[in-house]
């Protein structure tokens, strides 16, 4: 009958289901870990730069067996990892992350295997892979943030370029509203200048402005409440409030299509802002006529700040090849890997006709040599200058301390500055209740 | 129809048991009908059509945005000015745009495979596990019936984050102990298992779910068939399903769909590409082509990825979604 | 028809003998023969599991403890103690509710009447039921462009279909009175689950009883109330319970919206189930958040508990034992 022969068809379908999952899972059994193998986390197959990085690296690694499973590093799967004791040999995490994971001893100090390279990296950076005075490991990329002017709107505003600075905060007040845009029915659609303040580089970046740090050197004492913090937060809402307002500020930035070929420099949605390094590549590739100036954001004293974010190696305890993990980490961001990778993309760059902004990353032997010896003119002028004001900047680049409580401070920070632009606390009450939370979770973490 | 005129409307209490209706009746359905007057009938249409548009907008984006070149993903226009195939082709290196299928170490064509039968395998048994437990809710009288379909309730309470770690340590138990007895083929960490297997013990949900169809099927059904001297299997396999078949039909669409888009498990149990599902997958060439880490930002990729990943469960649902009306006999009372 | 003499019975076995008795059936085995697979599956994979977090719960299981460096202690009611202390704890729990009220019951109204609307749809039932369900099959990336689409304080159309009739929107994404509410309603909007089973109870009612009211003269509201209602309430139950459940663990949505990348997160958006997971994953605070998950199974059963107290009343089921 049709009934039964329908349901033998069900049957085998599934006995065939489930013999391809015996099958596909078959595969997966061999797992070896024997010396002479290295596993690493977070540093999957990626862009150019990363797979030809890696190639290098396992070239001067000859004879081991590196695995690179795909993925970034996820919090999640690093820690199922640990609890089943299956721990990788070497992890690339992003910086902030190193501090709470050294806090909680999960991680090896490195410190006889990076003292011979140390010279090479940068300061600010290697300071954030450094807990407790042991060194966890080395940095890799840096992102520093550098202002983007759109000349256009300047123009379109008739003001002069000298205008877009951060020294004169007066100044700067005026100059954002000159170029703020509003239409007949009151909606934003220019915003003057961005202060970025609800980023995960403004507040930091504007307490230095004022002189202050966020959190102690040895990151053990929260400085959230300091009158220069207070000082920032105010300056920065009552800019954003001279602007249209947090509400319309926001909704009108949500439209905006940042990483594509109408990009806010194109359409012309905003005046100035500083911003991280990565978008440059971006601009430069969707719109490369655009015309744009970077420069410095200065403390009161034209002194360029800059911060730095990105990401780190690092040996957790439990790592079954600490040697093999040290040599792979220090190879793959050597000053011979940025270069090999960075003269790759740049020919692929110049035969396709794109073009090249350079790398940033957090060995400073390599930027210099790979502006010098690598980085052409595209024939766009303005992309040309960008690129060395960004090698300059990174000279002045800072980052937070690692600190035990790193990430619950950086949350109570984001909350404050919410509760403030959304109006419901002042930026007193705000922070002072930051301060409590972040100081909390540092000694709760020590 | 009324009999002696003394026909009321059903009251929230329970009534007596009434004959069973006969094969002409049953086959009688309720069928949706138009209004007969056209105010009526365009207001309907209206409704109807305004909806259509609002629920279809995110949808349409993102078939709009999969065929858009990069840079032009985001542009929220309605049609793409500039019509991109970026499903396949052949492979040019970075940093030209990308093309879904021809990225280099990442086997897209095999990871939807993978979504394919995990997910039919895993809605195949907990329809008819869960089913079988509904059943045994729904009909039979047992000692401890309220407390276990309690703890049902009750297992839908805890979010799961929280029980993540344990399981993932379970699996991970089971795992060494099949690579010490390799006689057992390897079920553990890393492997496809326990993105399958759990869905062999049913699920609170439709269990929950089936238990209530099952219980609105009058037990005069069940009695007959048992003095007819069936046992309780096929009386379960022969009455019970069909009849619940709505229900069936819906646990299987949901399971489908919850096992396609799940992208918890298999990313903290799966560590080798071959073994990936779907979305882990488009999660993968999003991190790899984030323009934040360093990519070009290839997100054309990641929308024709999603729109893959979307289409196949919209079809799967309009193919099935009649089957709803088709499969329902009537139930109850007799008129 | 009834006595009024008391019935004179020799007292029967008590009632825990009968109880008792119960398991001799052959019906008790073969029920639990039927839900073995599930008492199975309930032991080793999920009632384990939970116990185990609720062991976590009154010790200090966080980082080191998962990685194995420090040894799990019992603190006995410490986390507990801070769940009373953290504000945020009584801010999240508020949000919560507050955008479970407004989800669950304008789901469950919203998903009916699509539901009943679809019934009306003649031969075009079929497209419109899938147009009306994809919504719910919608990925979370296209989701977020919706949030924006509508709800953007300046270019939304809601606001801007809300000018054309003189209201001013509100700026549904940043004011914090009005996030919880755009959150409702993009989750309303995705009602094609609740919408599907409500329509599979609502072609389960049998014509004969809408025919035989039609020819007693009741009006159509009276059909709606006394046939349509009770006949689909058992749908109605699981959906309230089911919904209730999940609002009280709302996540995806809200982090979607507010928490992804580039997100403000705003505290108005700062959901139990949201405040748990960054507990567990991002301060690895584990015993914390699993006093967080048994706090929230409390409420959650508590909740049930009073939903099914109140559902003994309406719910309507044809057959079977109760």
């Amino acid at each position: 009958m049709e009934g039964q022969r329908k349901r033998l068809a069900v049957v085998l379908a599934l006995v065939a289901v489930v013999a391809a999952a015996i099958a596909g899972s078959a595969i997966a059994r061999t797992d070896g870990t024997y010396a002479g193998t290295l596993n690493i986390y977070g540093y999957g197959p990626g862009d150019d730069v990363q797979n030809n990085r890696a190639a290098y690296a396992a070239d001067q690694l000859n004879g081991v067996d590196v695995k690179r499973p795909a993925g970034d590093f996820d919090d999640k799967v690093f820690l199922t990892r640990l609890a089943s004791g299956d721990v990788p040999d070497l992890v690339r995490m992003t910086r902030p992350r190193v501090a709470q994971y050294a806090a909680k001893g999960v991680l090896q100090a490195m410190d006889a295997c990076v003292a011979p390279v140390k010279k090479q990296y940068r300061v600010g950076a290697m300071r954030s892979m450094t807990y407790k005075g042991h060194v966890y490991g080395v940095p890799e990329f840096t992102n520093q943030v550098t202002m983007i002017v759109n000349q256009s709107a300047f123009r379109d505003a008739g003001v002069p370029i000298s205008a877009a600075q951060t020294k004169n905060l007066k100044a700067l007040t005026a100059t954002a509203k000159k170029l703020t845009k509003m239409d007949s029915s009151g909606n934003v659609t220019r915003i003057g200048f961005d202060p970025k303040i609800d980023s995960g580089f403004g507040f930091y970046m504007w307490v230095k402005w004022f002189g202050a740090d966020v959190i102690s050197k040895n990151g053990l004492q929260a400085r959230l409440n300091s009158p220069q913090a207070i000082q920032a937060l105010t300056y920065t809402s009552n800019l954003i409030k001279a602007q249209g307002g947090w509400n319309k500020f926001k909704a009108f930035r949500d439209t905006w299509d940042f990483f594509g070929r109408q990009n806010p420099l194109v359409k012309d949605q905003v005046g100035f802002w500083p911003m991280e390094s990565f978008i440059y590549n971006q601009f430069s590739n969707n719109s490369p006529n655009v015309d744009l100036v970077a420069k410095f954001f200065t403390n009161r004293k034209g002194g360029p700040i800059t911060m730095f974010s990105g990401n780190g190696w690092v040996v957790p305890k439990g790592s079954k090849n600490k040697d093999d993990a040290c040599r792979y980490m220090k190879a793959v961001t050597s000053v011979q890997a940025w270069l090999t990778a960075a003269k790759k993309r740049f020919d692929a760059r110049r035969a396709s006709g794109a073009t090249f902004t350079g790398l940033y990353t957090a060995n400073a032997q390599a930027d210099q040599r790979i502006y010098n010896d690598i980085y052409q003119s595209f024939g766009h002028p303005q992309f040309d200058k960008a690129v060395q004001t960004l090698v300059h900047a990174a000279k002045y680049g800072f980052e937070l301390p690692p600190s035990p409580g790193g990430q619950q401070l950086q949350q109570s920070v984001t909350d404050a500055v919410n509760r403030v632009l959304a109006g419901q606390q002042s930026p007193k009450q705000a922070l002072n209740q930051a301060q409590r939370e972040a100081q909390k979770a540092i000694n709760d973490n020590k | 129809m009324t009999r002696g005129g003394q026909e009321t409307l059903p009251t929230v209490t329970a009534g007596a048991a009434q004959p069973l209706p006969t094969v002409t009746e049953a086959r009688r359905r309720w069928r949706p009908r138009l209004p007969s007057s056209w105010p009526r009938k365009l207001v309907i249409v209206l409704l109807l059509v305004g909806l259509s548009i609002l629920f279809l907008y995110p949808f349409e984006w993102l078939a709009a945005a999969a065929f858009k070149p990069r840079g032009e993903t985001f542009d929220n226009t309605f049609l793409p000015h500039n019509w991109t195939w970026n499903f396949s082709g052949k492979y040019v290196p970075s940093p030209a745009p990308q093309k879904l299928f021809a990225i280099p170490d990442a086997a897209v064509g095999h990871w939807m495979w993978n979504s394919v039968w995990i997910s039919c395998l895993g809605a195949a048994l907990t329809t008819f596990t869960s089913a079988m437990v509904a059943f045994a809710f729904a009909y039979f009288r047992f000692p401890l019936r309220n407390f276990f379909f309690g703890v049902l309730l009750a297992t839908m309470m805890l979010p799961g984050e929280v029980t993540m770690i344990p399981v993932y340590l379970l699996w991970n138990e089971v795992g060494k102990f099949t690579m010490d007895h390799s006689v057992l083929p390897h079920i553990g960490t890393n492997t496809q298992y326990p993105l399958w297997v759990p869905n062999a013990f049913g699920s609170a949900f439709y269990i929950f779910l089936q238990r209530q169809f099952f219980m609105g099927i009058p037990r005069d059904y069940f009695e007959a068939a048992r003095m007819d001297g069936d046992s309780y299997f096929s009386m379960f396999r022969r009455i019970a399903l069909p009849l619940a078949k709505p229900a069936l039909i819906v646990t299987f669409i949901f399971e489908i769909q919850a096992k396609w888009f799940d992208l918890l498990t298999p990313l903290i149990y799966l560590r080798d590409q071959t073994l990936f599902t779907a979305p882990l997958g488009m999660k993968i060439l999003f991190d790899r082509f984030n323009n934040v880490g360093g990519g070009e930002g290839d997100f054309q990729v990641i929308m024709a990825g999603t729109l893959l990943l979307v289409l196949p469960m919209v079809i799967l649902f309009g193919a099935f979604q009649k089957y709803f009306i088709r499969g329902i006999a009537v139930q109850g009372r007799k008129g | 028809m009834t006595s009024v003499a008391v019935n004179k019975v020799a007292p029967g076995p008590s009632r825990a003998r009968r109880w008792l008795s119960g398991f001799r059936e052959r019906e008790t085995w073969v029920a639990y023969l039927f839900i073995f697979p599930w008492i199975f599956g309930l032991v080793v994979l999920t009632v384990g599991p939970m116990l185990f977090s609720l062991y976590y719960s009154f010790t200090n299981y966080g980082l080191q403890q998962i990685a194995g460096i420090e040894p799990t202690k019992g603190v006995g009611f410490k986390n507990y103690n801070a769940l009373l202390d953290d504000p945020k704890i009584t801010s999240s729990l508020k949000n919560t509710f507050t955008y479970t009220v407004m989800m669950v019951p304008g789901k469950i109204v919203f998903a009916l009447l699509l539901a009943m609307l679809l019934m009306r749809a003649g031969r075009a039932a079929g497209a419109f039921r899938t147009i009306f369900y994809v919504p719910h099959i919608t990925p979370p990336v296209a989701i977020g462009v919706m949030l924006i689409f509508l709800f953007n304080g300046q270019v939304g159309i809601v606001n801007r279909g809300l000018g054309l009739i003189g209201i001013q929107g509100p700026y549904w994404t940043t004011d914090p009175h009005w996030i919880k509410v755009s959150i409702v309603l993009m989750d309303i909007w995705a009602c094609g689950g609740t919408m599907v089973i409500l329509l599979a109870a609502l072609y389960g009612v049998p014509q004969h009883l809408y025919e035989a009211a039609a020819m007693d003269g009741a009006p159509a509201w009276r059909r709606f109330k006394d046939i349509t209602l009770p006949m689909i309430s058992p749908a109605l139950f699981f959906c309230f319970i089911i919904l209730t459940l999940a609002g009280l663990q709302q996540f995806t949505q809200a982090y979607t919206a507010f928490y992804g990348a580039g997100g403000t997160q705003p505290e108005a958006a700062l959901f139990y189930s949201i405040y748990l997971f960054r507990q567990a994953f991002e301060f690895f605070n584990m015993g914390f958040a699993s006093a967080m998950a048994w706090l929230l199974f409390a409420i959650s059963m508590v909740v049930t508990l009073v939903n099914i107290g109140v559902s003994r009343r309406f719910v309507f089921y044809q057959g079977s034992a109760r």
